[in-house]
């Protein structure tokens, strides 16, 4: 019962959370300099009457909170607008988009978290040897080199170079890789360090001992005692990645010229088309309160902990 | 008591445990002879840091990961344990020797329920399914005092107390029936009200399964209370081994003197505390000849540079001293 | 107070803690690395052949030869001498905005630690919203209000990157507050400005210094991808990731605009990174007995 109660009131949280940023994001865009109407009309000729009917229509003549709750009530049953440059409908231009995101963020998450988690056992268990210096050597050079030079390399190595994989664009599944492995790469050298250190320290642990002490195997000891233990800040640590994936596919897709929303947020914001701008920064602050609440949750179902102590966490 | 010649469970001989540090090797056990017999209740006492853990955990090789068992053996039913491979030894301990720790509160898995760790020895030595090792397991927790037992195998660690905890640790180490039982300090981080219950539960199962008890702890009224015999430590070394009234009322070694003048009331009263002068040495750099030399009254020049070795010098009483004679 | 200070930098400064910090090889290396970094960043004016402006129209693209280093960009200039001028942004605004972030980081933390309650939950919540957000896109969000051009840039990263340092801050404040020469203190009758000078602000220092150290990199990478997608420096200034995004377009007939600009990003970020790592273990007493 304490797992309902908690992931209930993890929901009940998200929800001013998302109000709240739907405030501050509609109130940034009321205040950005330019006037939607003349965006809207760019170019053609009207007469002073004809802005004003448009004005009264679009309801710009109303207060600010009138506005916000129109906005508001069209958002819900998904009408994010119309952009401003093709005059497609907003949720239209993302829902084409979004697969092509979701589908890099997911390649890119697992490429990164097996490799990740893969790494970070063998050198926790092979601490002090060889293979653990130059493993631990490479993932701090790893998460020093910038995604998109890297991104870059790969494709003047994989792409040009050895012709094995396409340069840009969409061609299918393969047409990720390169993308994928770029996002990756960064993500990949923290979970290998952060698996590592876990590891190591739940190696110490006392109840590792007992473990031992029982007679039990050491795959059951390394699997069922030690790995369950040490893999709950990884897990924490996936959800919070996310979100951070969201980002870097604004860099990634922009630099492989990939269909999806990333791009497609850094076109607009270069066109200065304010109404995707908006929508997709309501979509990315939905799958970020998401993202973390299904993490909280998760974290709970694996840390009996968390729901014992009230406030507490890991 | 009858006087029929018991078996040894347990032989040591010569055992050199070592950690390694940083700052030089930390000689913890150098050089330890012992004996334990079927059945017997022995006790190890000393100081912290003695090497008194050390010794024990050598047993079953659960030391830390810089630990180096440097020479020696450890015969147990005719195998030497030293010498097996891990996965041999996987299947002693649990089964044939089990060891209950000092801290209960971090000795238990926090994810997993205590129900099946409780139960895991019974399925990893005896094949069992996990349904009927878990109702033995309930029947485990009964036994050891537990109330609920069939509700609290479902609980999670952190919703047990200390002296629960530690009971839950007996549960399991106990279910495979064990020839050998090592309790290092099991009641040291308990509430006091709760040790004598602990301690109650162990002398019975003791009894119940006819298990050897080899108990650490640094309590003189534990040893009394629990033990048959008794071994003192000092500072990596066995310095006085004998049955457990002799150690109280003549004990041979200055060290155990001064440390059974600590803590038992005698007869006369005294009106100062007594003490040892001085501090345990460091076991990186230990003195030349006889440890304990620097902070004993009796010491001679014999003492700085011999060491002395552990004699028996009655039945069934060893003492390592120069000059346990002149001192009785 | 001024003493104080000083006598924790010369523990930094210490012999032991020295001696033990030139044990850790990648530490040792990565401060190595930064020093020529930082010494490529100092003379710059000496050592490059042309200025980073300097338009040759002749030269476009051309490889690296001896007289090109790294060879030529699409407008002629040379590209080792952008790249050297380069070192001087990424490190002025790898410091700046640690600067920044540290400057609205470490106070929250501070106010948040000492005073607790409200003030407490209500900076911890605003950090982790923050921090919960995609940074790329919060930073993107607010170069688009501000505008393009590197101070924005610096605000923006900043602005995403201040939450480590307030929960840093905030933890050690904590614990050191609760403690009971703290209770003495206030029973004197000491301000809470003295309270915080004297006995926080001391210790929460070494872990400052860690930190600072290890969000440098993220500092400077983050600048150079806002820059790559045009929102930070402007031509001609020769920000590495600017060079990144001019050179992108040639990359398969001229690598070499793209190589290396990217390469002394990595080697930048990577010697604070080593520096950072080793400085952690050797600043972190939990550790060092581990």
């Amino acid at each position: 019962m304490e797992l309902l109660t908690y992931v209930t009131k993890k929901l009940l949280i998200g929800i001013p959370v998302i109000i709240g940023v739907t405030i501050i994001l509609f109130y940034i865009m009321y205040i950005l300099p330019g006037d939607p109407i003349q965006l809207l009309l760019s170019g053609e000729r009207v007469t002073p009457e004809r802005v004003e009917e448009l004005r009264r229509a679009w309801g710009l003549d109303q207060p600010v909170y009138v506005q916000y709750f129109y906005w508001l009530s069209r958002i819900i049953r998904g009408d994010l607008g119309i952009s401003i440059v093709t005059k497609q409908p907003v949720s239209l231009l993302i829902l084409q988009r979004l697969p092509y995101t979701l589908a890099l963020m997911l390649t890119s998450i697992i490429l990164s978290y097996v490799i990740g988690v893969l790494t970070g056992i063998i050198t926790a268990l092979k601490r002090g040897s060889l293979l653990d210096s130059i493993l631990s050597t490479s993932s701090i050079i790893c998460y020093s080199i910038p995604g998109f030079w890297f991104g870059l390399i790969l494709m003047l190595v994989f792409a040009y170079y050895l012709r094995l994989l396409p340069v840009s664009g969409y061609e299918g599944w393969h047409s990720l890789i390169l993308p994928a492995l770029s996002l990756a790469l960064p993500s990949s050298a923290y979970v290998m360090r952060l698996t590592r250190a876990e590891m190591v320290e739940v190696l110490g642990e006392d109840y590792i001992r007992t473990a031992w002490a029982k007679g039990l195997n050491k795959r059951r000891v390394l699997l069922v005692h030690a790995l369950r233990n040490a893999i709950i800040p990884v897990v924490t640590m996936f959800f919070l990645d996310l979100p951070w994936l969201m980002g870097g596919a604004v860099v990634i897709e922009t630099l492989f010229a990939l269909p999806g929303m990333g791009r497609l947020l850094y076109v607009s914001i270069l066109r200065q088309d304010y109404h995707v701008v908006q929508g997709i920064v309501l979509i990315i602050t939905v799958l970020t309160v998401v993202c973390n609440t299904l993490g909280d949750v998760v974290i709970a179902i694996l840390d009996p902990r968390i729901r014992f102590e009230r406030g507490r966490g890991v | 008591m009858g006087d029929f010649l018991p078996r040894t469970l347990l032989s040591i001989r010569d055992l050199r445990v070592y950690y390694e540090t940083i700052r030089g090797y930390v000689r913890a056990v150098d050089n330890v002879n012992l004996e334990i017999y079927e059945g017997e209740r022995f006790c190890l006492i000393g100081e912290t840091g003695c090497g008194k853990s050390t010794l024990a955990l050598a047993i079953p090789r659960l030391l830390p990961p810089n630990a180096r068992i440097l020479s020696g053996s450890i015969m147990f039913k005719n195998i030497d344990l030293l010498k097996l491979s891990d996965s041999e030894l996987e299947e002693i301990r649990g089964r044939d020797i089990a060891v209950v720790f000092q801290n209960p509160m971090r000795s238990l898995n926090p994810v997993l329920r205590v129900g099946p760790q409780v139960a895991e020895p019974l399925v990893a030595h005896f094949k069992t399914t996990w349904r009927e090792a878990l109702v033995s397991a309930i029947k485990q927790l009964s036994r050891v005092g537990i109330p609920d037992p069939e509700l609290r195998s479902r609980d999670y660690p952190h919703a047990f107390s200390g002296g629960m905890k530690q009971r839950a640790m007996i549960a399991m180490m106990t279910t495979c029936k064990p020839s050998l039982l090592i309790a290092d300090e099991p009641t040291t981080a308990l509430d006091v009200t709760i040790q004598a219950q602990v301690l109650k539960l162990i002398r019975e199962l003791k009894d119940e399964y006819g298990l050897t008890l080899l108990l650490i702890t640094h309590n003189f009224g534990i040893v009394a209370e629990m033990c048959d015999r008794a071994g003192v430590m000092y500072a990596g070394k066995l310095v006085e081994v004998s049955n457990v009234v002799d150690i109280f009322e003549s004990p041979l070694h200055p060290y155990t003197k001064g440390l059974i003048e600590c803590v038992v009331a005698r007869k006369k009263s005294k009106l100062r505390l007594s003490q040892i002068p001085g501090a345990p040495p460091s076991l990186i750099n230990p003195p030349e000849g006889c440890r304990f030399h620097p902070r004993c009254l009796y010491a001679n020049r014999k003492c700085v540079s011999e060491e002395p070795q552990l004699i028996e010098v009655s039945k069934g009483h060893l003492v390592a001293c120069h000059n346990y004679e002149s001192n009785r | 107070m001024i003493r104080l200070f000083v006598e924790k930098i010369k523990l930094l400064g210490n012999n032991e803690t020295f001696k033990l910090f030139l044990t850790y090889k990648r530490g040792v290396a990565g401060l190595i690395l930064l020093s020529l970094i930082v010494f490529l960043a100092l003379t710059a004016d000496f050592i490059t052949p042309k200025r980073f402006d300097e338009i040759d129209p002749s030269s476009r693209l051309l490889p690296p030869t001896i007289k090109y280093i790294f060879g030529t960009d699409h407008m002629g200039r040379d590209v080792f001498s952008r790249v050297v001028y380069g070192a001087r942004i990424a490190l002025w605004v790898g410091l700046l905005v640690v600067l920044v972030e540290a400057g609205i980081g470490v106070p929250l933390g501070l106010l948040g630690g000492f005073y607790g309650g409200r003030i407490d939950k209500f900076i911890s919540a605003i950090t982790d919203l923050i921090w919960a957000f995609p940074p790329i896109i919060l930073a993107l969000a607010i170069v688009t209000i501000l505008g393009p051009g590197l101070t924005n840039v610096v605000i923006a990263v900043s602005v995403i990157s201040w939450a480590p340092y307030t929960r840093v801050v905030r933890a050690k404040t904590l614990s050191i507050v609760s403690r009971e020469f703290i209770i003495a203190a206030r029973a004197i009758g000491e301000s809470s400005l003295s309270i915080i000078l004297r006995y926080i602000l001391p210790n929460i220092l070494p872990p400052i210094i860690v930190l600072a150290t290890l969000t440098i990199p993220s500092a400077i990478l983050y600048t150079t991808a806002l820059s790559f997608l045009g929102f930070g420096a402007q031509p001609p200034t020769p920000d590495w990731g600017l060079m990144l995004n001019e050179g992108r377009d040639y990359i398969f007939m001229a690598p070499w605009c793209c190589v290396f600009p990217g390469l002394f990003i990595t080697l930048t970020a990577l010697s604070f990174n080593l520096l950072g790592d080793a400085l952690r273990e050797v600043l972190d007493p939990k550790l060092r007995y581990g």
